[in-house]
């Protein structure tokens, strides 16, 4: 589905992301690991297409980063990116006038199930209800790939709970999720595969299950151990 | 396309909105003034309405510039380059948006303006005698013979030149977040590129027109629309090269 050789982005003088050779199912959960500046972002940004590689490419269904994978791709930033005069229902007019695969029902029941209200500013709102409202607009889509970077970031006990359960709910054969967090202990139960990185390059990648018995150790002792 | 737009409108509206309640109001008393007869009050408000409609050109003029600032430099970005549309459409429809808001506001201060002007002769005189007085008052200051057409040509001349200087500084901003993003001085070096180009359009234009004068073809109007047309053929280079950067480099 996503394909990256020798995938690299440089940003003054320094590399964010060097040389990442990385495959991405369909059909898959993959944890993107690593502490900031590891290039979490930047890789996801690069598939968005907000982004152009500096050396190496990067392709979606074998395709160029483009109008057609920009249809399919669903991307959640870590920070709140909505026009400061819009309300929580206009961000659903919005996606429901730029994307075809935006459901508005389905961004009507996240919304009321996560205790946001569509007459709500977006630019007013907490943290915590900001984040919400991101996952409530990117998941109502119905995307072949969803990137979420940092989801649960800022976010209480509770409403990560309900992030979650809005995250693992799309998840299926024909979608492929891929979720950056520093939250590891919360992220293991939920995906199929880890992906590693350390100062821009990939450190460690493959099935979770596979790495937990080949390395003889749980994802988040192995996050330790890696970036400690 | 269309929709781009209207989300391009939308991010300005607030502007236009307060202007349009502070252009009714100046409207409102204008004609107050001239059912009570109270001449001061509606020259007052006259002179704020005229002096609204060019500050307001000046001002939705920067707004554009800031809100294309803001798309290319904060997350707000994330909300244009992250649905499918192509660059030649995200670009177009900002372009697009620029020009109808500097004409649309240009136009009907302009329609307010000369129709206050009308109700102003109803009301104290013939038409013709103030429009003649007005004239006659004009020539003798500047020394500059007043033709109706001669001033529509000036003015779109001038409404061109605005254009085309909103456009060139969006492609300053495009090119501190494109071509020079990693560069440790990218605001000043845009800046210097900005300038450049801008005194070699002047340059180019004033070139192309002192031929024309020299050719003996000078009439203010031939010279208008060589004006408009150089100008116009930088609003399509720029048009371009924004796309191109943004389809080719972008960073946001």
């Amino acid at each position: 589905m996503v394909e990256a050789n020798k995938l690299g982005k440089k940003y003054m003088r320094r590399w964010a992301l060097r040389d990442v050779d990385l495959v991405l199912e369909k059909g898959k959960i993959y944890a993107l690991l690593g502490p900031n500046g590891s290039g979490k972002t930047t890789f996801m940004k690069m598939v968005a297409g907000l982004i152009k590689p500096t050396s190496g490419t990067v392709t979606f269904n074998n395709g160029p980063i483009g109008v057609e994978s920009k249809k399919r791709v669903a991307y959640m930033s870590t920070e709140p990116f909505f026009y400061a005069y819009m309300t929580i229902k206009d961000v659903g007019k919005y996606f429901a006038d730029f994307f075809e695969d935006f459901s508005m029902e389905k961004y009507e029941e996240l919304i009321s199930r996560m205790d946001l209200h569509m007459e709500d500013k977006a630019k007013e709102l907490s943290s915590g209800q900001a984040a919400k409202l991101k996952i409530a607009a990117t998941m109502a889509r119905d995307a072949e790939l969803y990137m979420l970077d940092e989801p649960l970031n800022g976010i209480d006990i509770i409403a990560r709970e309900q992030i979650l359960k809005a995250i693992v709910e799309v998840a299926g054969e024909d979608k492929t999720l891929v979720i950056s967090s520093h939250l590891v202990d919360e992220l293991e139960a939920i995906v199929d595969s880890v992906v590693f990185l350390k100062l821009g390059s990939l450190v460690l990648a493959g099935d979770a299950e596979e790495v937990r018995i080949e390395r003889g150790k749980s994802i988040v002792e192995l996050y330790k151990e890696v970036y400690a | 396309m269309g929709k781009l737009i209207k989300y391009e409108l939308k991010k300005q509206m607030l502007s236009k909105i307060v202007v349009a309640v502070l252009a009714a109001i100046c409207e409102a008393v204008f004609l107050v003034a001239l059912i009570i007869n109270k001449a001061e009050w509606a020259g007052s408000a006259f002179a704020i309405f005229f002096m609204l409609g060019f500050a307001s050109l000046f001002y939705f003029s920067f707004e554009t510039i800031v809100t294309y600032s803001n798309d290319l430099k904060t997350k707000q970005s994330y909300m244009l380059f992250l649905v499918p549309r192509n660059m030649y459409q995200v670009v177009g429809a900002k372009m697009v948006t620029t020009l109808l808001q500097i004409l649309l506001v240009g136009a009907a201060f302009a329609a307010a303006f000369v129709g206050n002007v009308f109700i102003t002769c109803a009301r104290y005189g013939e038409i013709e005698e103030m429009i003649e007085m007005f004239k006659m008052m004009f020539e003798q200051i500047s020394g500059i013979s007043l033709n109706l057409s001669e001033v529509i040509y000036v003015v779109c001349t001038l409404l061109v030149i605005w254009i085309e200087f909103v456009l060139m500084c969006m492609l300053a901003i495009t090119l501190s977040t494109t071509l020079f993003a990693n560069k440790r001085y990218k605001g000043v070096i845009s800046l210097g590129i900005y300038v450049v180009l801008q005194i070699l359009v002047a340059k180019v234009a004033d070139l192309v027109t002192d031929g024309a004068m020299s050719a003996e073809v000078f009439e203010l109007n031939a010279m208008a629309w060589i004006y408009i047309g150089v100008y116009a053929v930088v609003m399509v280079i720029c048009f371009f090269a924004n796309t191109w950067l943004l389809d080719k480099k972008i960073s946001v």
